[in-house]
C-alpha cells in the first residue's frame, strides 16, 4: 500500500488549488497553478540543499489549505464556488491516469531515461539530492533543470523505495493540469466544444510523437522526457494569459500576473530551452497588452506602460529562475551556464547567433552550413515531414492558421479578432525565432553525426506547436463562447466553430487509432511489455545484495554502445557505478588540441592497473568480457579469469598492495567464489 | 427522448441526456455485434470449421533463426525466429501459449495471413486477458486467422521449453462481450463525439436551442459582454 503516497500527492495537490481557487483564482487555473507552485517552492529548497525539509514544508502547506478551506466552507459555511468543466476534468483524468499506471505498472525505456531524466528523479529519492549534487559514481556535471524530476519527487515523497510508474503518473498529472488551463473559455452549456477539445488535448501528445504506424509500444504518457511536458507547459502559460480576461474587457490587475509569472518559471524550471518559450510567452502578452483596446484604455499610449510593466515582471521572472538556476550551477558545478556552450566547436552561447548570421550572409557557405538549413527548410515545408501526424511543419502551421482565422470570422468582439490577429503575426515571429534557435543548435552545438541526420529533430521542434495550437483552440473556444454568450446571437456562428472543433478532434482521433493500434498506448499495454525491464530489475537487486553499499564497482562491457553501462548505473543507485573507462569499454576518449573531440584509444592492463587503484573501485563486475579483454587484461586476474569464463562468478575483489608514492602500486583481482549475479 | 416523463435531473441537463441516449445506442451496438460473433463462433464449431485442439512441436515448422537442441529444448539464433503451423488452412481463431523461457522473452507476437501472401504487422493477436506467468492467451479475430505463425521472442541465445500449444478452446460466451482496449476506447469516445455532433446540429437547428441556457439565467451564465472565460460556468 506504499502506493497510495501517489494519491496522497494528488490529493495535497487538489487541496492547494481548491485553495487558490478560495482565494479567487480561476479554476481552470487552480491546477496548473498548484502543480507549478509546488515545483518552484521545492526547486528552491532543493538548491539550499534541503529538499527533503522543503518537500515536507511542501505537503504541510497543503494540509493548511486543507485546513483553511474546512474553516471556510464548513465552518464558516461560505458559499462553494463553482469548479467548472475544466477543474473536474482534472480530477477525473488524473485519476484516471495515476489508476491506469498503477495497474500497468510500466517502466523506463528509452535512452535519455536512463542517461538524465531517470537518475536525475531517482537521487532525489534515494539520496533526497538534486542530480547536481547526488552521488552517482562518475562525474555528471548535469546543469538541467530539475522541475520534472523534483515534480515526480513531490508524488513519491512518502515511504522508501523509487517507483518508476510513479514518475509517469506525476509527469501525466501535470499535463492533465495543462490541458485544464486550455479548457477554460467552457462553461457548462459549451460541452458540446468542450468535449472535442479535451479529446484534442488528450491526442495532441500522439499526433506530434508519431507520424509513422507504430511498431512498438508508444511512449506517450510512458515517458519521463521533458519535451512533452514543456509544451503543454507553453500551452498553459499562453492559456492563462488570454483566458484571463476576454479581449477588451475591464482594466487588468496586476495581480493577473501571478499565475502568468509562475507559468514563466515553470516553463524555464522545465528544461533550459524553456526558457526562449518563456520570452515568447512574455513577448506575446505585451503585445496583447499593448494592441487589443480596452474601454479604459481605447489609445495605444494608454495601454503602453500596462504592457511595458507586465513585459518587464514577464522578463524579471524569467531571469530570476534562469538568474537564479545559473548561480547554483555556477557554486555546485563550477559550470558558467552562458559561456561553456559545451559544444562541438566550444562557441561560447552569445557569440553562436553572431557566428551564424556571419555564415549566412557569406558568399561561401560551408557544406554543413548549407545539409543543415537544407535540411531544416526541407522537414518544415514538405507536407509529409517529420512534424506530425497532421504531415509536416507546414501542414501543422495551416491548422494553426486555419483556427485562427475562423476565431477571428467567427466572433462578433472586434476586440477578441484583433487579438487572434495580433497572436497570429507574434506567434509566427516566435515561431521563426524557435526554428533558428533549433537550427543554431545544430549547426553550432550538437555533435556532427546528430546534426546532419537532424537528430531528434521533432522533438526539439514539437513543444513550440503544442502551445501554438492550444493557444489557437482556446482563441476559438473563446470565440465561441462569447458568440452563446451575448444576448442575440447569430444562429450559425457558435455552432460552426463547434462543428470545426469536433471535426478536428474526430479527425486527429481517427489519425490516431489507424496509425497506432490500442494495445501499443498506455490504455492496452499489457505488462508483459515490461517484463524484460522487470527481470533486469530483479538481477540488479541480486548483484547489489553481493556488494557493499559504501564501494564502488568498476564495470566491464566488452559488446557495449552505453546503454549498458548507463542502465546498471542508474539501476544500481544508490550503490555507485564508475565511469569505467569509456563505461565499461575501456576505450579513453582523446580530445584534439583544438578541444574538439577525437579518437578513442583502447587502454592496456598498466594503465586500467593504475586507474583501478586511484578511482577506490572494490569490485569489478564482468557483464560480459570476451577473449580479447582476456588477452590484454588477464594478466590483472590472480586466475587469468578461470573462473569467470567457467561461468562462477562475474565479480572480482580488487586487492590493493603498496602505494603511488613508491611507485610500486599493485593492484590485483581476485574472484569472488559463488558471486553469480548475471542470469 | 420517447419516455413519458422525464427525471427532473435530465430535464434540467438536456445535454447529459442526450449522450446518455448516445452510450445507450452504443452499448445496445455493442452487445448485438457482440451476439452475433458468438453466433459465428458456435456455428464454426458445430460445423467442424473450427475445432479444438492441442498441439505439439511436430506440428511447427521452425525458421532458420530458431533450432532445436538434443534435450529437446528449443534455442534461438536469431531476431527473428518463427513456428509456423505446418497446416497452413487450418483456422485458428485463439491460442494459448504455454513456454517456458530462460529469460522474460523481448517481443512475443503471433500473426495469421492469407495462405500464399506475406504477414504484415496489421495482422497481430494481441494478448488477450491475464497473462498467467508463462500461459499467454492470444485472440484472432472472429471467424479466425490461417497461416498462424508464432514467434516466440525477438533476441538470438534465448532457451524455450514447448510447452503445450493448444488452439481454438471453446470460449465461455461472456468472453465475447469483453471489450479489448481499442474497442473500450471507442465505446467510451465515440458516443461521446456523436453526442457532440447531434447537439451542435439541434443547435444550429433549432436556433434557440433547447440545449443551451438562456442568456439571462442566472445558473451559470457569464455576464453579458464577457465570454465566461474564468470557466465557473
Amino acid at each position: 500500500m506504499a502506493d497510495a503516497r501517489v494519491l496522497l500527492a494528488f490529493a495535497a495537490l487538489i487541496a492547494l488549488a481548491l485553495f487558490y481557487i478560495e482565494r479567487g483564482l480561476p479554476a481552470a487555473f487552480a491546477p496548473f497553478c498548484a502543480a507549478g507552485s509546488v515545483m518552484a517552492a521545492a526547486t528552491v529548497f532543493a538548491c539550499f540543499g534541503l529538499a527533503v525539509a522543503g518537500m515536507w514544508a511542501v505537503y504541510l502547506a497543503c494540509l493548511a489549505a486543507a485546513g483553511w478551506l474546512v474553516f471556510r466552507w464548513g465552518v464558516q459555511k461560505r458559499a462553494l464556488p463553482k469548479l467548472g468543466f475544466a477543474f473536474w476534468f482534472f480530477v477525473a483524468v488524473g485519476l484516471f491516469f495515476i489508476l491506469l499506471l498503477w495497474a500497468k505498472r510500466p517502466m523506463f525505456t528509452e535512452w535519455d531515461e536512463f542517461s538524465l531524466w531517470g537518475p536525475a528523479a531517482k537521487l532525489l529519492k534515494v539520496f533526497g539530492q538534486l542530480h547536481t549534487v547526488a552521488p552517482i559514481g562518475w562525474n555528471w556535471p548535469q546543469p538541467s533543470v530539475p522541475g520534472m524530476p523534483v515534480f515526480a519527487y513531490f508524488f513519491q515523497f512518502f515511504g522508501t523505495g523509487f517507483s518508476e510508474w510513479q514518475v509517469y503518473a506525476a509527469y501525466d498529472v501535470f499535463l492533465v493540469a495543462a490541458m485544464a488551463a486550455v479548457l477554460a473559455p467552457f462553461g457548462r452549456k459549451g460541452w458540446n466544444i468542450a468535449a472535442p477539445t479535451a479529446l484534442i488535448c488528450l491526442l495532441t501528445p500522439y499526433v506530434f510523437r508519431h507520424y509513422r504506424p507504430s511498431t512498438a509500444v508508444s511512449p506517450v504518457y510512458l515517458d519521463s522526457y521533458v519535451d512533452i511536458p514543456l509544451g503543454f507547459a507553453f500551452a498553459a502559460a499562453l492559456a492563462i494569459w488570454f483566458a484571463s480576461r476576454p479581449a477588451g474587457g475591464a482594466k487588468p490587475r496586476l495581480s493577473e500576473m501571478l499565475p502568468f509569472g509562475l507559468a514563466l518559471a515553470v516553463l524555464c524550471l522545465i528544461k533550459d530551452i524553456g526558457t526562449e518559450l518563456a520570452l515568447v510567452a512574455a513577448v506575446l502578452a505585451f503585445t496583447d497588452t499593448l494592441f487589443v483596446k480596452r474601454a479604459d484604455a481605447p489609445r495605444l499610449k494608454n495601454r503602453a506602460g500596462g504592457a511595458f510593466a507586465r513585459l518587464g515582471i514577464g522578463l524579471g521572472v524569467i531571469v530570476a529562475t534562469f538568474g537564479g538556476w545559473s548561480a547554483y550551477t555556477g557554486v555546485v558545478l563550477e559550470v558558467d551556464r552562458s559561456v561553456d556552450a559545451g559544444g562541438r566547436l566550444n562557441i561560447p552561447l552569445q557569440e553562436i547567433p553572431a557566428h551564424f548570421l556571419s555564415e549566412l550572409f557569406s558568399s561561401e557557405k560551408s557544406e554543413f552550413f548549407t545539409t543543415v538549413t537544407g535540411g531544416m527548410a526541407r522537414e518544415f515545408f514538405s507536407v509529409r515531414g517529420r512534424g506530425s501526424m497532421l504531415g509536416g511543419g507546414i501542414a501543422v502551421v495551416a491548422v494553426i492558421f486555419g483556427l485562427l482565422a475562423l476565431a477571428a470570422f467567427l466572433t462578433k468582439d472586434r476586440q477578441h479578432r484583433r487579438r487572434c490577429l495580433c497572436f497570429g503575426l507574434f506567434s509566427t515571429l516566435g515561431f521563426v525565432a524557435w526554428q533558428l534557435l533549433i537550427t543554431m543548435s545544430y549547426l553550432y552545438l550538437f555533435k556532427i553525426e546528430q546534426s546532419l541526420g537532424l537528430e531528434s529533430y521533432d522533438r526539439y521542434i514539437y513543444p513550440y506547436y503544442i502551445g501554438w495550437l492550444l493557444a489557437a483552440l482556446l482563441l476559438l473556444g473563446q470565440a465561441v463562447a462569447g458568440e452563446e454568450a451575448r444576448e442575440t446571437p447569430v444562429w450559425w456562428r457558435a455552432p460552426l466553430g463547434k462543428a470545426v472543433a469536433l471535426g478536428l478532434a474526430a479527425a486527429v482521433a481517427l489519425r490516431v487509432a489507424l496509425l497506432i493500434p490500442a494495445q501499443y498506448t498506455v490504455f492496452g499495454v499489457d505488462k508483459s511489455a515490461y517484463n524484460q525491464r522487470r527481470a533486469y530489475a530483479q538481477d540488479v537487486e541480486a548483484l547489489t545484495g553481493l556488494l557493499d553499499p559504501a564501494g564502488r564497482t568498476f564495470y566491464v562491457n566488452s559488446a557495449d554502445n552505453g546503454l549498458g553501462w548507463l542502465t546498471l548505473c542508474y539501476q544500481m543507485l544508490p550503490y555507485q557505478l564508475d565511469y569505467s573507462v569509456g563505461g565499461g569499454t575501456l576505450e579513453r576518449q582523446l580530445k584534439n588540441e583544438d578541444g574538439t573531440l577525437g579518437d578513442k584509444r583502447q587502454v592496456n592492463a598498466a594503465e586500467l592497473e593504475a586507474y583501478l587503484f586511484e578511482s577506490g573501485c572494490d569490485v569489478v563486475y564482468l557483464e560480459q568480457a570476451d577473449g580479447d579483454f582476456r588477452e590484454q587484461y588477464g594478466a590483472l586476474f590472480t586466475d587469468g579469469m578461470a573462473a569467470y569464463f567457467d561461468g562462477e562468478t562475474d565479480l572480482y575483489r580488487v586487492v590493493r598492495t603498496g602505494s603511488t608514492e613508491d611507485g610500486d602500486a599493485v593492484c590485483y583481482l581476485e574472484p569472488m567464489v559463488g558471486a553469480r549475479a548475471h542470469y | 427522448m420517447g419516455k413519458p416523463r422525464l427525471p427532473k435531473l435530465l430535464a434540467k441537463h438536456p445535454g447529459a441526456a442526450l449522450v446518455l441516449a448516445c452510450y445507450a445506442v452504443a452499448l445496445l451496438l455493442h452487445l448485438a455485434v457482440c451476439t452475433v460473433a458468438l453466433a459465428q463462433n458456435r456455428a464454426a464449431y458445430a460445423s467442424g470449421e473450427l475445432t479444438p485442439a492441442t498441439l505439439t512441436l511436430s506440428d511447427f515448422e521452425l525458421n532458420d533463426e530458431i533450432y532445436q537442441r538434443e534435450d529437446g529444448m528449443l534455442v534461438t539464433s536469431g531476431a527473428d525466429p518463427q513456428l509456423l503451423l505446418v497446416d497452413r488452412e487450418r483456422r485458428v481463431e485463439s491460442l494459448t501459449l504455454h513456454l517456458g523461457y530462460s529469460r522474460a522473452p523481448r517481443i512475443r507476437q503471433v500473426f495469421w495471413a492469407v495462405p500464399g501472401q506475406d504477414y504484415d504487422l496489421r495482422k497481430t493477436a494481441y494478448p488477450f486477458g491475464r497473462a498467467e506467468g508463462e500461459v499467454v492467451t492470444f485472440l484472432l479475430p472472429p471467424g479466425g486467422g490461417q497461416s498462424l505463425r508464432i514467434d516466440p521472442d525477438s533476441e538470438a541465445g534465448t532457451v524455450i521449453e514447448f510447452v503445450s500449444v493448444t488452439i481454438n478452446e471453446r470460449r465461455p460466451f461472456w468472453q465475447f462481450y469483453q471489450p479489448d482496449a481499442g474497442q473500450a476506447l471507442g465505446l467510451l469516445l465515440v458516443p461521446l463525439l456523436v453526442g457532440c455532433g447531434v447537439s451542435l446540429v439541434l443547435e444550429a437547428a433549432l436556433g434557440r436551442v433547447f440545449l443551451r441556457r438562456k442568456p439571462n439565467n442566472p445558473d451559470g451564465a457569464p455576464p453579458p459582454g464577457g465570454e465566461g472565460a474564468a470557466g465557473d460556468g
